[in-house]
């Protein structure tokens, strides 16, 4: 094949950049060489921000100009494809996405393949796997070779620290292909043992280009702060102190919220970005727009704002919780200061990332026996099943039926055919105990490997790039090992109980059920109004003092009595209930009672116990899902007594499925009660970890 | 999978739709004729084809196309292989070697195989039959399942209702094993929670020369029959419309191309159809101590180039 004169590149990259004077950066002309005029396959490992957009988009520049097909990005996360979207228009190229948020229809893309009108198509390794993209689209982008970039091409594999099954995949596909469509992979998180087996992968003897992975500015250092509350308060004192715009990482989506929740209230302007049901697209698009403009001083952000984020003048990156692994925390911290002289990344270590790393670690692959009871649903079942049809079968909560469901389409154990609707397949298949077991021993090595981190007193900048096998020995001067600045976090009492009475006083709303467990409507008129709970259990904060009381003192302290009236006190109720009762039950005795009565003193309205239990059930923790639990409950109330006129509180000492509270909200309604608002001291739900 | 198979599954496959028609069987097998090491087509131009392989120019191009869509055909073919089933070229060591011995250029290039394959290479004994069994039709069956079984032999299965099922069925309860051929793609197959449950338990290997979610036709059921003789080294026909019907239609050719040992129930119950097929060739079975106890016909070889020497 004819190669192409070098000039032609050069040319290529200043027509795309419009700027005469653009000049490739180390690495990239060798690159687009290799795919261009070999069209061959190549792994790029460069640190964040040397500039691969560049080399794919010359490269599909010329590949098209030559009669190739379009170019296929599969990228880890699509929320912030729209930057990588935009930038391709700018430099001429069609570029499109598909997810389900924005962008194109399938049917539109198609016709536009169709039309040979599309230059980069950017999807996730998800989209791979939708029987939609398969069937309609993936046949019109491999008609003809063409481009293929796997960005964070570490995640195909197992070694690395963020696997993706879904990658995997696609490694084994690329694996596959004849020579002559030429493929680049590119990481910048990924030590000499991932990278030999990625491209063993891909096809042996791959060519590797690395570049250096240290950054120049960046300074490093490490805060030791068992406490959260203490922790809250150091962001509080510094955040405005620190140079420009910067992102606080959260390892749970409820710290994310903690955190962004107490900056706010001290006044500071700060977003939230995270993924899970209860925050809107809006809402993140927005919070990334904010920063990009600098309009806010942080984002408060989950891992999910981690991959492809490209800003390049992001000052800080703060860690509140410790990363579980290195090349993750490289990765996240990587984000600052791609274009500046000086930039910061601190992490924190709290008392509670070790608990939070193990949580995350044994929720990454679904319990042997939760994967036995659903796979025996499908063996007894034609056809393909629904997530609820399996729901009713197992006693598993949905949350794990759904995740258990996402790896065994993974797996290839089930096809997906439409939205939480799954068909077994002929593949036979056993629950892969080793792997998941060398997956989790891998996960906890890179935890360990954080807390060297942590503990070193050489160079961290040094330490951090050895791990990725980039064995520059110089040290880079300005982290805390380096200069001997630590910093430190040391308040006052009072300082400290500030933060940590806003850890406490997070309410939590409880969402009355409008569907019975057996999924019919629930009467409007014999719904519960919305209600309010005053902890999680175990929160370190009040949750705390709600689990001393229930399973230590049986008894609970006048701390929660005045909590609990105040948090009413704070609520906008559009009526004042006129009167209180709570839920009975055999296993506490009167400790529910107790409370609510004297609640109801304070409160200056009368306390009836009038709500009974007919039959012992089961606890309702033993019932895992929905289904089961609300038939636990179902006509195991009764009402002895005469109700009082009026609106009433509802109290129970913990609230989890919310079941037990819509049963007997339902047969207070029955009796002629007013509107019931329920109570709950702390929420045992794990909708969040 | 070597580049040789790629190609001919490229060449062949009707998963991806191409803008250029797939090779028939007698083209593909006329052009391994060719180029016995048919993966060259992948690397060498549509030009190249011509001047060195003299093939034309309409057709070199036709090849560059199908060739060309190999990415969306290796993805296509992964997320198959990743549910179970794969997709085996006739250059694929676990191809059954019978099927190309004995149907020559009319077999398909490829198959989608899901489950044991082991059992592909057992001697497989085919029972067919209407799918409207009388009682003694269906006993017949059974005893001519169990035979198979005992001998060591596994039975080979149209898998469809009557006598099919009743052979699949017979041969499972004495712990044999069965390789199926259905007349539905083998997704569309999967739904069926008996059949999928045999298939993980290594007792049924189904085979379809059909794309993965075909639904049952009366031309597909027909177009499948050949393939349950081409696996058999014998095939039992227990109860045959006369000069109608797939049972009849898949025996005559059979018969006529001489694909297997064709047997045929000739014993009490034995139906017109059956006497019938008795006239075309096939060997009479008439008590139920002699099944598959007939001379073998070896099986003829078509094509010098269809008997793999590759590997």
């Amino acid at each position: 094949m004819a190669s192409i004169q070098v000039d032609e590149f050069l040319l290529a990259l200043r027509t795309l950049t419009k700027n005469p004077m653009a000049e490739f950066r180390d690495g990239q002309r060798d690159a687009i060489e290799v795919l261009v005029n070999d069209k061959a396959r190549v792994i790029v490992v460069q640190r964040t921000g040397w500039g691969k957009s560049a080399v794919y988009f010359v490269a599909t520049h010329l590949l098209r100009k030559q009669g190739l097909g379009p170019t296929l990005i599969v990228s880890p996360l699509l929320a912030l494809m729209n930057n990588q979207i935009d930038a391709a228009k700018r430099l001429g190229l069609r570029a499109y996405t598909i997810n389900s948020v924005n962008d194109l229809a399938v049917g539109e893309l198609v016709s536009l393949l169709d039309a040979d009108d599309v230059d980069v198509l950017l999807i996730s390794p998800e989209r791979l796997a939708n029987p939609e993209f398969s069937d309609k689209v993936m046949p019109l982008v491999g008609r003809r070779p063409g481009l293929i970039v796997i960005d964070e091409v570490h995640c195909i594999s197992d070694w690395g620290h963020d696997f993706r099954p879904d990658y995997r995949r696609l490694g084994q596909v690329i694996g596959r292909l004849p020579k002559g469509i030429p493929v680049l992979g590119t990481t910048a998180t990924a030590n000499d043992k991932v990278i030999a087996d990625v491209s063993q992968q891909l096809g042996d003897g791959l060519p590797v280009l690395r570049g250096p992975l240290k950054r120049d500015g960046l300074a490093l250092s490490v805060l030791d702060s068992p406490n959260r509350a203490t922790r809250l308060v150091w962001l509080d004192k510094n955040l405005e102190n620190l140079p420009g715009t910067g992102i606080i990482y959260c390892l749970t989506q409820r710290d994310v919220d903690l955190v962004a929740g107490y900056l706010m209230s001290r006044g500071h302007k700060v977003s939230r970005y995270r993924s899970g049901d209860d925050i809107t697209q809006e809402e993140k698009d927005e919070s990334l727009r904010q920063l990009l403009n600098n309009e806010v001083k942080a984002v408060v952000a989950s891992t999910a704002l981690a991959m492809g984020y490209d800003k390049p003048d992001v000052s800080f990156v703060i860690h509140y919780q410790s990363t579980d692994s290195l090349v993750g925390y490289y990765q996240q911290v990587g984000r600052a200061g791609r274009a500046l002289q000086s930039s910061l990344g601190v992490m924190m270590r709290g008392s509670e990332d070790k608990d939070i790393h193990a949580y995350f670690r044994n929720g990454s692959f679904p319990k042997e026996e939760v994967i036995a009871q659903i796979l025996s649903v499908f063996e007894n079942t034609d056809g393909p099943l629904s997530t609820i049809a399996i729901e009713k079968q197992v006693n598993l909560k949905s949350g794990a039926i759904e995740n258990a469901m996402k790896q065994l389409h993974v797996e290839g154990v089930v096809d997906r055919v439409k939205s939480k609707t799954y068909a077994r397949t002929l593949k036979k298949w056993v629950y892969p105990k080793d792997r998941v077991e060398h997956t989790l021993a891998s996960k906890s090595r890179g935890a360990d490997e954080v807390i060297e981190y942590c503990n070193t007193t050489e160079c961290r900048m040094r330490f951090l790039v050895s791990h990725l096998n980039d064995n520059d020995l110089s040290s880079c001067g300005i982290c805390d090992n380096c200069t001997g600045v630590k910093i430190t976090a040391n308040f006052t009492t009072i300082e400290i109980a500030v933060a940590q009475v806003y850890l406490q006083s997070g309410y939590l709303t409880i969402e009355p059920r409008k569907r019975n467990w057996d999924n019919k409507n629930i009467p409007i008129n014999e719904q519960l109004m919305e209600g309010r709970c005053l902890s999680k259990w175990k929160d370190g904060g009040y949750g705390d003092e709600v689990a001393k009381g229930k399973q230590g003192d049986h008894h609970f302290g006048d701390e929660i009595v005045n909590a609990v009236v105040e948090m009413i006190s704070d609520w906008k109720l559009v009526e004042r209930p006129k009167w209180m009762t709570c839920i009975p039950s055999a296993r506490s005795g009167d400790l529910v009672p107790n409370i609510a009565l004297r609640i109801a003193k304070q409160l200056g309205i009368p306390f009836l116990q009038i709500v009974a239990k007919k039959n012992l059930t089961e606890p309702q923790k033993v019932m895992a899902n929905s289904a089961h639990q609300g038939a636990n409950v179902s006509g195991a109330f009764t009402i002895n007594g005469a109700l009082l006129d009026g609106p009433v509180f509802l109290l129970d000492d913990l609230v989890d499925s919310r079941w037990t509270l819509t049963e007997v909200g339902r047969l207070l309604r029955q009796s002629g009660s007013g509107n019931v608002y329920p109570l709950a001291l702390a929420s045992t739900q794990s909708g969040d970890s | 999978m070597t580049n040789d198979s790629l190609a001919v599954l490229l060449m062949t496959n009707r998963l991806v739709d191409v803008d250029a028609a797939p090779l028939t069987a007698r083209e593909i097998w006329g052009l391994y004729d060719k180029i016995p090491q048919i993966g060259q087509v992948l690397e060498v131009s549509a030009h190249e084809l011509v001047s060195d392989y003299a093939i034309e120019f309409n057709e070199a191009e036709r090849i560059k196309k199908l060739c060309d869509a190999a990415t969306a055909f290796v993805f296509e073919m992964k997320r198959l292989e990743d549910s179970g089933i794969r997709v085996l070229s006739f250059l694929d060591e676990d191809f059954p070697k019978r099927v190309t011995n004995v149907l020559g250029n009319k077999s398909s290039a490829f198959l989608l195989v899901a489950g044991n394959t082991d059992l592909l290479e057992k001697t497989g004994r085919g029972i067919v039959g209407s799918r409207d069994a009388g009682e003694e039709a269906i006993a017949v069956a059974q005893s001519a399942a169990n035979a198979a079984i005992r001998q060591g032999d596994v039975v080979v299965s149209g898998l469809a209702r009557g006598i099919d099922r009743v052979a699949m069925t017979a041969a499972l309860e004495v712990d044999g094993q069965v390789v199926g051929v259905p007349t539905e793609g083998l997704r569309t197959i999967a739904n069926t929670n008996e059949i999928r449950n045999l298939v993980h338990e290594g007792k049924i290997c189904m085979v379809s020369p059909y794309g993965p979610d075909v639904r049952f036709s009366v031309g597909l059921a027909m177009g499948r029959n050949r393939f349950v003789y081409a696996l058999s080294e014998s095939t039992l026909v227990v109860v045959s419309d006369l000069e109608k019907g797939g049972t009849w239609e898949g025996a005559k050719e059979a018969l006529a191309g001489k694909f297997a040992q064709v047997d045929v129930w000739a014993g009490d119950g034995a139906t017109d159809g059956n006497r019938g097929l008795l006239k075309l060739g096939a060997s009479a079975v008439s008590s139920r101590d002699e099944f598959w106890v007939s001379g073998y016909i070896p099986a003829q070889v078509v094509l010098k180039t269809a008997q793999p020497t590759l590997f």
